[in-house]
């Protein structure tokens, strides 16, 4: 009996060993061959969340193992990147990136790691954001807004999720360019800016054109220019900044990075997988349908408009600090 | 309107609705009694799942997730004295004491209950004033909710138990502590010390999980083990006739006020229960016995928030803007669905408006068969001895701390505040009023500031514009109303110096 046990024992060992040194064996030759953990930086539920949500599980399929998603929220989206790049920098370990844990955290120095060893993979979406006003307002076009508050300077003030956001960035960038003295009245988030729009507390503001839309729609709300350089498809009265003269304000960043100091061959095939996922018609259907704008950028374009973010964030430093 | 209704009716009565709407409120009722575990994380895991299903029944899944979650809030509220969020906090006074006295099984049914009159009520208020109330919403800027916020804070009077001067302090902690983070009007840091994990502020959930949950386990230690096991006999099941009469009034007004707090974005559902329990206090001919396990005071709070969760639909549906995160969830549902809430969804998709109403009202019938009987599975619950139940708490409360942002910080937050709930409680001050001015605190100020921004300066905004003097008006006149008492008592006190 005794002897019988001690055989069983033996073999389960021996099974065990076997199976540990083929995993080994395995783990030189390809990557990847476990999960890989794709670390969201905000709570789950919020926007960056639900679109890792939609992409990630057609990454999966390209990329040949299972990703899973952990949550690290804080420092507006920088803590649950330091806690990626503080692990083995070997490809099994992703981030979301966004403004505030790039550029923008960058400008004003809130970044608690090293910039350049962000290595951005590629970035998914895109916020348009649009100047907006109620149609009873007498401002009924981007003209009018320039003319009265030129004449007008400090009067005029405009709703925004804070300064920070892109939505911020796109209008302090726009006001800047144009010279006008419009007062800032930063809310807590995109929801309560609209309604603080709708409720005609603020005579202007500076929303997604997601939440705008049904608005829009209905009457409730005008447009009056669309930060960027596209127009709305939905909107074909409506002109951009970039038409109007004015600089292309930078694009909201929800993007995947890993760290730099990740062997290339791995960077190369995440690099493919998330092309592949991001050119699947059905993936991008999903997202716009969620509200979001998504725009493939790769690793090249993606870095290069990280740094372009710099230059430009930091160019209105001033008007985004008070 | 008949039409509507019957049309909601055929479109929930289909099996699979039917399915889901049962299955949403049993997630919702889990994650709901277990502490930390929000309906937010559970609705963005289940979100892919929905992508294959059609509009009304996917919202009908998760909108049952979500108010069956804060039907379970109150049980470990009452059991244990672990609030799983803010809105739950004010259970814990006298829902926990009620339990110490044997009386957990009148608790938890009255808060079953209630919460069944309170999600009827919110039905109704759906249907009837959905679109009228939106406007009403809407006419709510930064200088009204300074003035409602201001007469939210005066709430702390009816907070304190013993010494109203404690409950001040209290509540000025609470304010300060606030105050942590990135500040949202001009982007600087504020007692962050630099640290990362501190730019949103501190976490809610670690905060009232260590006032409530670990200090009272390290208060109850400090006394003494024998001295507490009062609580492994219980009384009675279900409330009796005079608890009845008690709650009536309690749940019908806590279910209104809940109703129109909860359309206002923004604290809405904390905000509530805190009014509910003002006001009932207030109203009480005996408001001594609040505190010490009265059960108006879990009947009416109960109600105000979930009714608060009907009303937080109001802004979703009319007006397409989501409220907090579960409604950014059902926002992004509803869209991915081709559905876009705002103005125009119930014209243009009468069946998600309706199909999702007439599901609340059953999944609430639902929740009430399904937490009856559960409640006698609860009370055993309280005969686990200390020895096991006091390590399962500090298990949960760890869990619940950590699982909301993911990061260990939170759990030392959690235990910091349980060290400073256990102190508060030893010195006599109540953690309650701490929570009310940690949750209005920095919305009080950023509604302060924005009003100011608005009004290049002014203060007269204020009172220019009539809800927000209205709301002015009463909190001074409450204010006034209550230290007169005091007042006197003081110049008494006074003139027996002098005549000594």
């Amino acid at each position: 009996m005794r002897r019988r046990f001690m055989k069983a024992v033996w073999l389960i060992l021996a099974v065990i060993i076997v199976t540990l040194t083929n995993i080994d064996a395995k783990a030189a030759e390809e990557f990847p061959n476990r999960p890989i953990e794709f670390v969201v930086c905000y709570p789950p539920g919020g926007g960056a969340d639900l679109s890792a949500r939609i992409i990630l599980p057609e990454v999966e399929k390209h990329i040949g193992a299972p990703i899973y998603i952990t949550n690290k929220a804080g420092g507006e989206g920088t803590v649950g990147v330091s806690y990626a790049l503080n692990k083995k920098p070997d490809g099994y370990t992703l981030f979301g990136l966004h403004q505030s844990s790039t550029f923008v955290g960058r400008v004003f120095g809130q970044l608690p790691y090293d910039f350049n060893e962000i290595y951005p993979i590629s970035n998914w979406i895109d916020n348009l954001n649009i100047f907006a006003a109620k149609p009873n307002s007498p401002l009924k076009m981007f003209k009018d807004l320039l003319e009265y508050a030129r004449q007008n300077p400090g009067k005029l003030k405009y709703g925004v999720p804070s300064k920070r956001t892109s939505q911020g960035i796109g209008a302090e960038l726009l006001l800047s360019d144009a010279r006008l003295d419009i007062v800032a009245v930063p809310f807590k988030g995109s929801g309560p800016t609209m309604t603080a729009l709708l409720g005609g507390h603020v005579d202007l503001a500076s929303i997604p054109y997601a939440m705008a839309k049904p608005h829009i729609q209905a009457g409730s709300v005008r447009a009056l220019v669309v930060f960027g350089k596209k127009r709305v498809e939905e909107l074909p009265d409506v002109p951009t900044a970039v038409e109007l003269g004015y600089e292309e304000a930078p694009l909201a960043i929800a993007g995947a990075g890993v760290s730099a100091k990740v062997p290339q061959d791995r960077i190369e095939k995440l690099n493919r997988a998330f092309e592949k996922a991001m050119k699947d018609p059905k993936v991008l259907d999903q997202l716009r349908k969620a509200g979001f704008d998504p725009v493939y950028m790769d690793q090249g374009a993606f870095k290069k408009h990280i740094l372009e973010g710099v230059e430009k964030v930091n160019r209105i430093k001033d008007r985004l600090k008070d | 309107m008949w039409e509507s209704i019957l049309l909601g009716f055929s479109v929930v009565l289909q099996p699979i609705n039917l399915l889901l709407c049962f299955v949403g409120v049993l997630i919702g009722t889990l994650i709901g009694v277990l502490p930390g575990l929000g309906p937010g994380a559970t609705i963005a895991l289940l979100f892919p799942v929905t992508l294959g299903m059609a509009p009304t029944s996917a919202i009908i899944l998760l909108a049952g997730i979500f108010y069956g979650a804060q039907y379970g809030g109150s049980t470990t509220s009452i059991l244990v004295n672990i609030p799983g969020e803010a809105a739950s906090v004010v259970t814990c006074l006298d829902g926990h004491r009620m339990a110490l006295q044997g009386r957990a099984g009148p608790a938890l049914g009255i808060a079953a209950l209630g919460s069944f009159v309170a999600g009827t009520v919110s039905v109704v208020g759906l249907m009837v004033l959905a679109v009228p109330l939106s406007s009403f919403a809407l006419r709510f800027g930064p200088p009204e909710y300074f003035g409602l916020l201001t007469l939210g804070m005066t709430l702390v009077v009816y907070l304190a138990q013993k010494s109203v001067q404690k409950a001040l302090i209290s509540a000025l902690l609470g304010i300060f502590i606030s105050q942590v983070g990135i500040d949202q009007i001009s982007s600087a840091q504020r007692f962050t010390f630099g640290l990362g994990e501190l730019f949103d502020g501190i976490s809610m959930v670690p905060l009232v999980m260590g006032l409530f949950g670990l200090g009272e386990v390290l208060l109850s230690l400090e006394r003494g083990i024998s001295k507490i096991s009062v609580i492994t006999h219980v009384k009675n099941l279900l409330p009796n006739l005079q608890d009845w009469k008690d709650s009536t009034w309690p749940v019908i007004r806590g279910s209104v006020l809940g109703f129109f707090l909860g359309v206002l974005p923004g604290g809405g559902p904390t905000l509530s229960s805190f009014a509910s329990y003002g006001l009932e206090k207030r109203l009480s001919k005996r408001p001594e016995r609040f505190g010490n396990g009265a059960i108006e005071g879990v009947a009416g709070p109960e109600a105000a928030n979930n009714s608060a969760t009907g009303g937080s639909f109001v802004p979703l549906l009319t007006l397409g803007v989501p409220t907090n995160v579960v409604m950014a969830l059902l926002f992004s549902a509803l869209m991915v669905h081709g559905v876009q809430p705002g103005p125009l969804l119930i014209k243009q998709y009468p069946d998600v408006f309706w199909g999702l109403i007439i599901s609340m009202y059953l999944g609430n019938a639902i929740l009430l068969v399904l937490n009856l009987p559960l409640i006698t599975i609860w009370i055993k619950l309280l005969k686990i001895p200390y020895g096991i139940l006091f390590p399962l708490i500090i298990m949960f409360t760890l869990i619940g701390a950590y699982s909301e942002r993911g990061l260990a910080f939170d759990v030392f937050v959690m235990i910091v505040f349980g060290v400073v709930g256990y102190l508060m409680r030893k010195c006599e001050y109540e953690p309650a009023p701490l929570v009310l001015g940690f949750v209005l605190g920095d919305i009080l100020e950023e509604s302060l500031r924005r009003s100011l921004i608005m009004s290049d300066g002014s203060v007269f905004i204020f009172f220019e514009r009539p809800i927000s003097a209205a709301f002015l008006i009463f909190a001074m006149l409450l204010l006034i109303s209550n230290s007169i008492p005091l007042l006197k008592e003081r110049l008494k006190t006074l003139e027996k110096v002098e005549i000594i």
